[in-house]
């Protein structure tokens, strides 16, 4: 199977503003993404329209080439820029709130990962980096197909960011792809077998990190440099 | 079934850390059970009543918010069913409301052989209060306290979801919602005073689930 998860011109507009405006691009299985892009570019609108937050005005989402339907949504796994997870429950509690939500979460994974956190601590008391370790540790123990992550190392230090990519990376291996939404395309690039560009709404470059390489001799970091830096950097 | 029931748990789980708190419900039981038993004042129902209106207070409260928080955009990637999201809501605080008015039935209960002797000395309308009160005391009024509770907690759901898809950010907003809500509530009751209140609660209870439920399913998302 060459395409999991398939967008095909998506639109969304927003305050009579067009956020996406025909957004085409598909995920392959056992890759990390890229989706890389300047504020206000609609990376987080494409994300919320991806999971099922938001319903696109015009276009169409495939998942294993099937139109993907409410009951296929928690095969999509969303990680916000914030935590989503109810403020005033104790981390412990938040944790049961969410597997009720979505059953069947890999225990095994989300305790390494959210074991050291404060769990008798309101999910509101949580430092950036503590609440987004939990959110993270909550979403890779779902088994989803494609999992999207909207600028999870904003806020966390190297050492943290580090331990995110390692973890995200870990889950695209296998028939599962992942989408990462980032501004910090230096550290994120080690992971990323692919890259989306994106500019006011519209993809304008997609292709493989290794291709930019070989073909163009060009990190991902210089590629987006040039294509919305005019070439600096 | 079973996500309904899941739903009416999640549901559970965010009032105890949010909108109700334990500790508080618990502290209001003494405060109750002395007023019923010391106080004959005028304000005393209104004492009477505070876990309903405690119950009631959170419910429109948790309605309101919902739209606007980050479980509900959570939620809708979960691929729940609309009917299930608002049923399983439904479920929780029609529970909890009901708790709150079979306390106040318990309380009032046990103050009315008191009022009766009491206020008919104090007020010369004393007598028409009392029998007021007795009727309220009775199997109607606990289940007009509840439908009471769930058209507030259902207009004020139905109303802030209508509010999250509004283009106006004013009214897009929890402030917006809360403020149409009042607007509503205050309409509602002017334009069809000498209703039976049951009835018009009720109604907007059912009809008011149904909207939410369309709300959800076709304008939220």
């Amino acid at each position: 199977m060459e395409k999991l998860l398939e967008a095909e011109g998506l639109y969304k507009i927003l305050e009579g503003e067009h956020i996406l405006r025909g957004c085409t691009f598909s995920l392959r299985p056992g890759s990390v993404t890229g989706l890389l892009g300047p504020n206000g570019a609609g990376k987080s609108t494409l994300l919320k329209v991806l999971a099922g937050v938001w319903r696109a005005d015009w276009g169409a989402i495939r998942l294993k080439g099937e139109p993907v339907a409410r009951r296929d949504r928690p095969r999509i796994a969303y990680m916000a820029d914030h935590s989503l997870l109810p403020q005033d429950l104790t981390a412990r509690r938040a944790v049961r709130w969410y597997q009720s939500l979505f059953p069947g979460l890999d225990r095994d994974r989300l305790w390494a990962m959210a074991g050291e956190l404060p769990l008798d601590r309101k999910v509101r008391a949580l430092t950036k980096g503590q609440a987004e370790r939990l959110d993270l540790a909550l979403l890779l123990a779902r088994d989803a197909d494609v999992y999207l992550l909207d600028e999870p190392l904003g806020g966390v230090d190297p050492v943290e960011r580090a331990a995110v990519l390692a973890a995200a990376a870990g889950v695209a291996e296998g028939n599962k792809a992942l989408l990462i939404a980032t501004h910090l395309v230096h550290d994120a690039e080690p992971i990323l077998d692919d890259v989306l560009f994106l500019s006011r709404g519209h993809v304008v470059y997609s292709g493989s990190a290794e291709d930019l390489r070989q073909r163009e001799g060009l990190s991902v970091e210089e590629k987006y440099m040039d294509v919305f830096g005019g070439g600096r950097g | 079934m079973r996500g309904l029931l899941r739903c009416c748990r999640e549901e559970l789980l965010c009032a105890l850390g949010g909108a109700v708190s334990l500790g508080w419900l618990l502290l209001l039981v003494p405060i109750c059970w002395n007023g019923a038993a010391s106080w004959n004042g005028s304000g005393v129902p209104l004492l009477l009543s505070l876990h309903l209106l405690t119950a009631v207070g959170a419910a429109v409260a948790s309605g309101l918010c919902w739209p606007f928080s980050g479980p509900f955009a959570l939620e809708r990637t979960s691929g729940r069913p609309a009917w299930q999201s608002v049923g399983g809501r439904l479920l929780f605080w029609a529970g909890l409301i009901g708790a709150g008015a079979a306390l106040q039935q318990i309380f009032l209960h046990i103050s009315l052989a008191e009022f009766g002797d009491v206020w008919p000395r104090i007020w010369s309308d004393g007598a028409e209060r009392v029998a007021r009160l007795e009727r309220w005391a009775s199997w109607e009024g606990a289940l007009t306290a509840l439908a009471l509770g769930m058209g507030a907690y259902v207009s004020a759901l139905t109303i802030a979801l209508w509010c999250r898809n509004c283009r106006s950010p004013r009214r897009r907003s929890l402030g917006g919602a809360a403020v149409l809500t009042l607007l509503f509530g205050y309409l509602l009751l002017f334009l069809t005073r000498g209703a039976p209140l049951w009835l018009l609660a009720a109604a907007v209870t059912i009809l008011g689930a149904a909207a939410s439920c369309w709300l959800l399913e076709h304008r939220s998302e």
